[in-house]
């Protein structure tokens, strides 16, 4: 019990000093040192889990909820990252009346997404997706307070209900399939075939359906991303940066750690139909209605529900699985993907909110002759717009490389085929952000503007910079990283051991029959579950 | 050596980027740019001359380091082999042209431009000297960055539209050629149960299943033949070309072409030989269409620029026709052709570049007896206007004699009908010289060849020559590469047969392309030597 409050106090410090913020803001005056708390409450919250990760990992925690393994570490590194760049971006709030309550919900949000990665039971996963969304809420009503900002923060809130009713249903079946709420012991069960009784081909599916239909909400996947343009535009810059990130990342974590590793084992096969048609739907839709936006974060919440489908993409291939040796697993690949997703979109709301200082950044036109006036803001922007498109010595052209690779690797046909509506849906993607580029590039500005070099939100977008480009020019810097995360998901196989030329010529069938001995334990996973591309 | 061709490939790019964040005026950029092309070339050309051509076909040079740690089997693999040995110096010497090009005319955001004609380099030597599939992508992607920003900051009226169109159109079919090489990492997995983004390796031994060849193929097709371009993928060429500045035109034309069909030779017939040969009736249908389509575009222009562009869609045409005839005169001839094509056109703009700083006009009937007032520039623009028609004795000749042998002996029809091509081409660019450069003076006094203008195209012009005069020293480290691809696709192509065979106890129609494709060795080596060395 100690181990696992030990274990979260990350977390717990951050809600404390929320709370602490929540409560001081009613009657102390200086508001932009909640500003400096909030960050300095994220440095010792990294200075906590920099010992947690360091300390010897203990093997008990999940039993009382907490997982405590190179995934949850991993990803609450990646989490506390964003919640320094979203907290710098928040800089000017920091003169507003309402700076303690704004910092305090942002510190929540962050504590969440934390915990959602390191949950080990279904009701603490419910609580994490939670402790974003309804610090969420407040920030939709905080930043701004006209028409569209309340139409943007009822249409999240009501959506939201819903979506989370639509989990708890889920949860609720997958609790009376398995009988247990902790995501370990679903999973040993689950494993166990002569225990499957016979309500759990239909009510697993079924649980499994709402489960992910709530998450998808999360993700912003078609055909729960209505809310998401409403939204994005009704809002601040900050807010839709904030929205593009967390709830997403929650989406897609609990995503890994629910379906790809808990549930896995009775039900990874129809979990990759539902998130086949998830994915391939949502990039495409995503892709093809950002094509008509012309402001610029309705464009962006498009692109991310792009994004969404891409990364559902590597989610899928998860559950499919990858054959021995593979270069990118599907769990890999969401990871991956998530990273440059994180450094690119957050990145971009960090120019717009820099840009924003001198002057209102609405329309995609506001971005016209940003590289004449401004020639260090628009080649940051267009770093991250060629990172969203996927070109090379960028992170994104990483993130994309891994989701196809590895869809491609399940050698699932449905996946290979959602992998080419995969490219030329990035094929499409390079127009409009490339439109934007143009723009910068290629015409004359309107508008005059002056920014600063030195404030938070100028850090940000360095550190997004710095992010993007070095995961571009050296990935392994960060797929190393993520690898050791994801072996945790989906176990990697070992690369079957080199062969000499004389045993190259050998025929396809006989490899999938024997294969070598490490190659052939996940063969046999790989072929029940996947349809083989050759099989017959 | 291989360390020789690590820093030819990489020093662009380093300069490229020191030169955008170095406070320089613009003639320094320009003398920088100028000294970085030209170490480039001059590395470049020492490791042409330590190539050994009796082993053109193993990469030489190579450098070979792990680069995604964790991950050995992605690359950062370099090399040369008789197919891409060539395509090196004409890179280096084209990017020499193009700054001495761009030498007065880029007035605004010199910085810029020349560390995007540099960090451009990098891009297409990386492409040629790849040996890892991933590698090989990244550059392949790259050099749309650089290019679309040269286009749509320093060109024509319809800039804007004409880097969206460019950019987007070839972006939408290299992603699917993304698709095809992952394809086939993969199909080699299930082959040897071991992961490899080695080029060579998997050109080798990787057989994909004949059902999947023609998806493949035509995975990489999409953005091999738009690069290229192949007839009806070629429209964004026109505009692209006539919009960029004069570099941007040089290294379109020159060099970025060729990155589709060195595609094809290098991806799309060893690893697909069997669509590869059904594919050959509609891919002759289109290259031929493409030879006389562009001829006749181009006999209808009024523009010298415009009249260029459609003159390289005819003659990739021939350039592709030769690769996909299979054989060996056809292929040879179809690699010579992707660099006789990117001297004579990448040449032939810088010329009309320069006929535009002097008079501001492209259009054809704004000019006329430019020859006696420009005597010394129009020698030279005759040479390679003689070049790109295919006098003997110049570099065009040879490959178009190739590509023709080889197409004969493939299909008859094809070969006869591109050979119009040939015919159509001297029209148009003789009727062109005539009404330029000769005829009724209408044109102004100006100052002939400048110092700059000599240093482009005089190496250029001799480089024409020496490939007409003895093209023996440019074939001979190619034959060996060639064999081998088609000895790959011979062994492919009988295996499946008899697979099919023992699988079906029928022969399917492959049985016709092995005999095709067997035909090719009755004609060895030396019959290319003959007819190249007359």
């Amino acid at each position: 019990m100690v181990a696992t409050l030990t274990e979260i106090s990350p977390e717990i410090l951050l809600v404390l000093v929320a709370t602490l913020l929540y409560v001081a803001a009613t009657w102390v005056q200086a508001r932009t040192a909640s500003f400096w708390l909030a960050l300095a409450s994220l440095m010792v919250a990294a200075g906590l889990t920099a010992g947690l990760t360091v300390a010897a990992q203990t093997d008990e925690t999940w039993r009382f909820g907490i997982f405590d393994d190179a995934f949850a570490h991993v990803l609450r590194w990646l989490t506390l990252f964003s919640g320094l760049l979203i907290v710098c971006l928040g800089w000017e709030r920091r003169h507003s009346p309402m700076a303690g309550e704004y910092y305090g919900s942002l510190l929540i949000v962050v504590a969440g997404l934390s915990l959602v990665a390191s949950s080990s039971n279904l009701v603490l996963l419910f609580v994490s997706l939670e402790l974003i969304s309804v610090p969420t809420y407040l920030l939709l009503y905080l930043g701004r307070r006209d028409a569209r900002a309340r139409e943007a923060a009822a249409k999240y809130f009501y959506l939201s209900i819903l979506a989370s009713a639509l989990f708890l249903f889920g949860a609720a079946l997958i609790y009376g399939v398995t009988g247990t709420t902790n995501l370990n012991e679903m999973r040993a069960f689950l494993q166990q075939p002569e225990r499957l009784q016979d309500h759990v081909p239909v009510f697993g599916p079924l649980g499994l359906l709402l489960l992910l239909a709530g998450l998808a909400y999360k993700m912003a996947a078609v055909p729960f991303h209505f809310y998401a343009p409403d939204v994005y535009e009704g809002t601040t810059n900050v807010i839709a940066a904030l929205l593009s990130w967390f709830p997403k990342a929650a989406g897609f974590v609990a995503g890994l750690r629910l379906i790809v590793w808990a549930l896995e084992p009775a039900l990874a096969d129809d979990a990759a139909w539902i998130i086949w048609v998830f994915a391939v739907v949502t990039m495409t839709l995503g892709n093809t209605l950002a094509l008509l936006q012309t402001n610029v974060r309705r464009l962006l919440a498009y692109s991310s529900i792009a994004h969404s489908g891409y990364i559902l993409l590597g989610l899928g291939a998860a559950c499919v699985g990858a054959p021995p040796g593979a270069i990118f697993t599907g769990t890999e690949s969401v990871l991956v993907y998530l990273t440059a997703y994180l450094a690119m979109t957050v990145g971009l709301f960090a120019v717009i909110v820099w840009l924003s200082e001198g002057a209102r950044i609405e329309s995609i036109d506001d971005f016209a002759g940003l590289g004449r006036r401004h020639p260090f803001a628009a080649a940051c922007a267009a770093l991250f717009l060629f990172s969203l498109t996927g070109l090379p010595f960028t992170m994104g052209f990483w993130g994309k490389l891994a989701v196809f690779y590895s869809a491609i690797a399940t050698q699932d046909n449905r996946y290979i085929v959602a992998a080419v509506i995969g490219v030329i849906n990035a094929a499409i993607g390079a127009y409009y952000y490339m439109r934007i580029v143009a723009l910068m590039y290629l015409r004359e500005s309107y508008t005059d503007r002056r920014l600063q070099y030195t404030s938070p939100v100028f850090v940000a977008v360095l550190l997004c910079c710095l992010a993007t480009l070095v995961g571009g020019v050296w990935p392994g810097s960060v797929v190393g990283w993520q690898r050791t995360a994801a072996d945790g998901i989906e176990p990697r196989m070992a690369a079957p051991v080199a062969q000499s030329d004389s045993s190259r010529a050998r025929p396809l069938e006989t490899v999938r029959d024997e294969g070598s001995p490490s190659a052939g334990a996940h063969l046999v996973r790989h072929t029940n579950r996947a349809v083989p591309l050759h099989g017959n | 050596m291989s360390w020789v061709l690590l820093i030819a490939t990489f020093l662009p790019l380093v300069a490229g980027a020191i030169l955008a964040i170095a406070p320089l005026e613009r003639s320094a950029c320009r003398v920088a740019a100028l000294l970085v092309t030209a170490t480039t070339f001059v590395l470049v050309t020492i490791l042409c001359f330590a190539f050994d051509p009796a082993q053109g076909a193993v990469p030489q040079f190579t450098v070979d380091m792990p680069w995604l740690p964790g991950v050995s089997s992605v690359r950062l693999a370099l090399g040369l082999d008789g197919i891409s040995l060539w395509l090196m110096p004409l890179t280096a010497l084209l990017c020499i042209v193009a700054v001495l090009s761009s030498w007065v005319s880029i007035e605004e955001g010199a910085r810029g431009f020349y560390s995007l004609i540099l960090v451009l380099e990098t891009g297409l030597l990386g492409v040629f000297a790849a040996l890892d599939v991933v590698l090989f992508y990244i550059f392949f992607e790259f050099t749309l960055i650089p290019l679309f920003f040269i286009i749509g900051i320093w060109g024509g009226e319809e800039r804007r539209r004409a880097a969206i169109k460019f950019f987007i159109y070839t972006l939408a079919g290299s992603v699917l050629t993304l698709i095809g090489l992952v394809y086939t990492v993969v199909a080699y997995y299930q082959q040897h149960g071991t992961w490899t983004f080695s080029i060579p390796e998997l050109v080798t031994n990787t057989r994909i299943p004949v059902e999947h060849q023609m998806l493949v193929f035509l995975a990489l097709f999409a953005g091999f033949a738009i690069k290229v371009p192949v007839f009806p993928f070629h429209t964004w060429l026109p505009l692209a070309h006539v919009e960029a500045p004069t570099a941007g035109s040089v290294l379109l034309a020159g060099v970025l072409l060729k990155l589709g069909t060195y595609g094809f030779v290098r991806f799309s017939l060893p690893l697909t030989p069997v669509a590869a040969q059904h594919a050959f009736p509609w891919i002759a249908t289109l290259a031929v269409a493409g030879v006389v389509y562009g001829a006749l575009c181009a006999m209808a222009q009024r523009d010298i620029k415009r009249l260029v562009a459609y003159s390289s869609i005819s003659h990739m045409g021939f350039c592709v026709l030769g690769l996909f005839a299979l054989n060996e005169q056809g292929i040879a001839g179809g690699i010579l052709q992707m660099v006789n094509h990117g001297l004579a056109t990448g040449a032939m703009f810088a010329i009309v570049g320069m006929l535009y700083d002097r008079y501001h006009t492209r259009m054809i009937e704004d000019y006329g007896g430019t020859a006696s007032v420009l005597p010394k520039l129009i020698v030279l623009a005759m040479i390679i206007i003689f070049a790109g028609i295919g006098l003997p004795g110049l570099n065009g000749f040879v490959s178009e004699i190739l590509i023709l042998l080889g197409a004969f002996k493939t299909h008859k029809l094809s070969a006869a009908l591109a050979a119009t091509g040939i015919v159509l081409g001297a029209y148009y660019m003789l009727t062109l010289a005539q009404r330029v450069f000769f005829g009724e003076r209408r044109t102004p006094e100006a100052e002939d060849l400048r110092w700059y203008e000599a240093a482009a195209l005089v190496p250029v012009a001799a480089v024409c020559l020496w490939i007409g005069l003895y093209p023996n020293t440019f074939l001979k480290p190619m034959l060996p590469a060639i064999q081998q691809t088609l000895r790959t696709m011979h062994s492919e192509v009988s295996a499946e047969v008899s697979q099919t065979r023992s699988r079906a106890g029928r022969v399917l129609t492959v049985g016709d392309s092995v005999r095709s494709i067997g035909s090719v060795f009755e004609g060895d080596g030396s019959q290319v030597a003959r007819t190249s060395t007359w």
